[in-house]
């Protein structure tokens, strides 16, 4: 769920002190462990082993040992870079539609708020965040077969309006899937972003106020410089999250489809494996994902620590 | 906030109008959900569309439960995500706490390796965990839904809880220890008490990422009598005629208790925002 994206460990806990030795510690942390053990680290190991035998349970219930047979044909099939290179577009795509438009609204957010101070602000921010906070609520799916409806080329009133009727999840599906994407998760950076810009000490705008500065240099030597740290953690954190679980969106309008337009990497193993019934090719697969997303995620947590060591 | 008292005014105007776009084009979609919900087919396929239903009418809702299995659904989706609250928060609760007072050889690394599962792509998971579930005969059960969410979301409820252990005060444990409490006792009367707005926080996310979750049962299920409420909405759509507006009823049938949660979280979310950073 994208809010995981951005509760980041606290910066400087309580220096811990050992006090009763390891045992206690491995008893509070033991059933978690066991559990994800058992159910994650357990089947992953049956994942890498999968991924050098040949099983497709349709034809046969044997797994021959194949060597690396079936990362070389993931490597060389042209249908998986493709899929990774959709998955950059989306990404892509979706990551700068959302840190642009919800940066905006932030910044409109919080010049509202200063505008019409107290009363009338409060009330017209609980007002505008009432509505921004419904697309974050809805569940991806129903924001799927909501856009579904919306961009239909019969019934839908975005054709109407626009008078013609346009197939967009047929002839413009990608970007019709990072619109779905987005409205979803602009309210999300949108609060994150406000959230940063209010926090942001109130002389630096007096200063730049007495040096003369207009709105658009405000916005860009105070705003922008005070809330680079939480941007840039915002962007990570929102690009890994568009990369590796883009699922839920793409399955409900376009499946992948037409043709493999908007083939996700996370739906081209899941098809490979439940689609396709080819579980040794899809282990592969989903091991080389694994090994991605997770240089990803440690080179994040890395400078998330560095960030806030510094 | 002195941000607010004093005249710092930045381009309102627009500022306003911007908003304004934003909120009808974040309210629009839901809006038009909830209009079509109460439409008749018949009313829908009209070209061009109607806006406000003329013959409003509950039977898409009926639909739902005729038809579209919902009454199952609801009961596995209910019975799913409260497990997967109870089983997430016992589990991340404790494992948090024990990251956060009771550090021992290894525990950052172990720390950071639950974190880092947390960014792994989650289809990679699935195949494997289907795997052992249909060894252990559960495809098609309850307890393979509930076991394969908890399995997606305890890493994030660790790593939302232990920061807010961390950040408790250690005196009243500390007193207590002095005491001759034991560290379970210690555990059970004093943190778990302490730290109730945060495990409220993240009861409703595992909630709502239970409730809304996708992956797990399309994976896990392969009936309806095993799907939850999101699984049933996506397979309305599959089938060879599509009901808009039963599909509109189900969407806002599975969203409604997500808005009632998140608009009565919307406080302690923009302040939970502002705090982590």
């Amino acid at each position: 769920m994208a809010v995981a994206a951005i509760e980041t460990p606290a910066p400087n806990a309580v220096s811990p002190k050992r006090r009763r030795g390891p045992l206690v510690g491995l008893i509070f942390v033991s059933p978690a462990l066991l559990f994800l053990s058992a159910f994650m680290l357990y089947p992953v190991s049956n994942l890498v082993w999968l991924s050098f035998r040949d099983y497709s349970p349709l034809r046969s219930a044997a797994t021959p040992w194949v060597g690396m047979v079936n990362y070389t044909e993931a490597l060389t099939n042209p249908e998986t870079y493709s899929s990774i290179w959709t998955t950059l577009l989306f990404t892509l795509g979706a990551v700068v539609s959302q840190m642009t438009i919800g940066l905006v609204s932030a910044v409109c957010l919080a010049a509202t708020t200063f505008h019409f101070a107290n009363r009338p602000a409060a009330v017209l921010n609980r007002f505008f965040a009432g509505f921004f906070i419904l697309p974050f609520a809805a569940p991806a799916v129903v924001a799927a077969v909501v856009w579904k409806m919306l961009l239909d080329p019969q019934i839908g009133p975005v054709d109407t309006m626009i008078g013609a009727p346009v197939a967009w999840f047929s002839d413009y599906a990608l970007i019709s899937v990072i619109v779905v994407d987005a409205w979803k998760t602009i309210p999300f950076v949108t609060f994150i972003l406000y959230a940063a810009v209010m926090s942001i000490d109130h002389a630096q705008f007096e200063a730049a106020k007495l040096d003369g500065a207009n709105a658009w240099k405000e916005f860009w030597y105070v705003t922008i410089p005070s809330i680079l740290p939480i941007l840039v953690v915002t962007t990570a954190f929102r690009t890994v999250d568009a990369f590796t679980k883009a699922f839920d969106i793409v399955f409900a309008t376009t499946g992948g489809g037409p043709g493999d337009q908007t083939m996700v990497f996370p739906l081209f193993i899941w098809r490979a494996a439940f689609y396709s019934l080819h579980f040794g090719a899809a282990s592969a697969l989903a091991v080389i994902a694994i090994i991605i997303s997770g240089l990803a995620g440690a080179g994040l947590l890395f400078f998330l620590r560095s960030e806030q060591n510094t | 906030m002195s941000l607010l008292h004093r005249g710092v005014k930045p381009l309102p105007f627009w500022s306003l109008v911007f908003l304004v776009l934003s909120a009808l084009a974040a309210l629009g979609p839901i809006v038009w959900m909830i209009l079509n919900a109460f439409k008749l087919d018949d009313e829908i396929n009209l070209i061009p569309p109607t806006f406000l239903p003329h013959a409003f009418t509950f039977k898409n809702f009926f639909q739902l439960f005729t038809q579209f299995h919902f009454l199952t659904l609801t009961y596995n989706s209910v019975i799913v995500s409260i497990s997967v609250v109870l089983l997430s928060l016992t589990l991340g609760g404790s494992a948090a706490y024990g990251f956060s007072r009771h550090p021992f050889f290894g525990s950052t690394a172990l720390f950071s390796a639950v974190l880092v599962t947390r960014m792994v792509t989650p289809a990679s998971f699935v195949l494997p965990l289907y795997l052992l579930m249909s060894r252990l005969h559960l495809i098609n059960s309850l307890v393979a839904l509930v076991v394969g969410i908890t399995v997606l979301n305890l890493p994030f409820v660790i790593w939302i809880l232990k920061p807010f252990f961390d950040s408790l005060p250690r005196e009243i444990e500390e007193a207590a220890q002095l005491d001759g409490v034991g560290p379970i006792g210690i555990f059970w009367r004093f943190a778990i008490p302490l730290a109730g707005p945060a495990f409220k926080t993240v009861a409703l996310f595992s909630f709502i990422a239970a409730w809304t979750d996708l992956l797990i049962p399309i994976t896990m299920s392969t009936r309806p009598a095993a799907w939850t409420l999101t699984a049933g909405v996506v397979q309305m759509q599959t089938g060879f005629k599509i009901y808009w507006g039963a599909l509109m009823a189900g969407g806002l049938y599975l969203t409604l208790p997500s808005f009632v949660i998140a608009i009565a979280m919307q406080r302690s979310l923009t302040r939970g925002f502002r705090t982590t950073f």
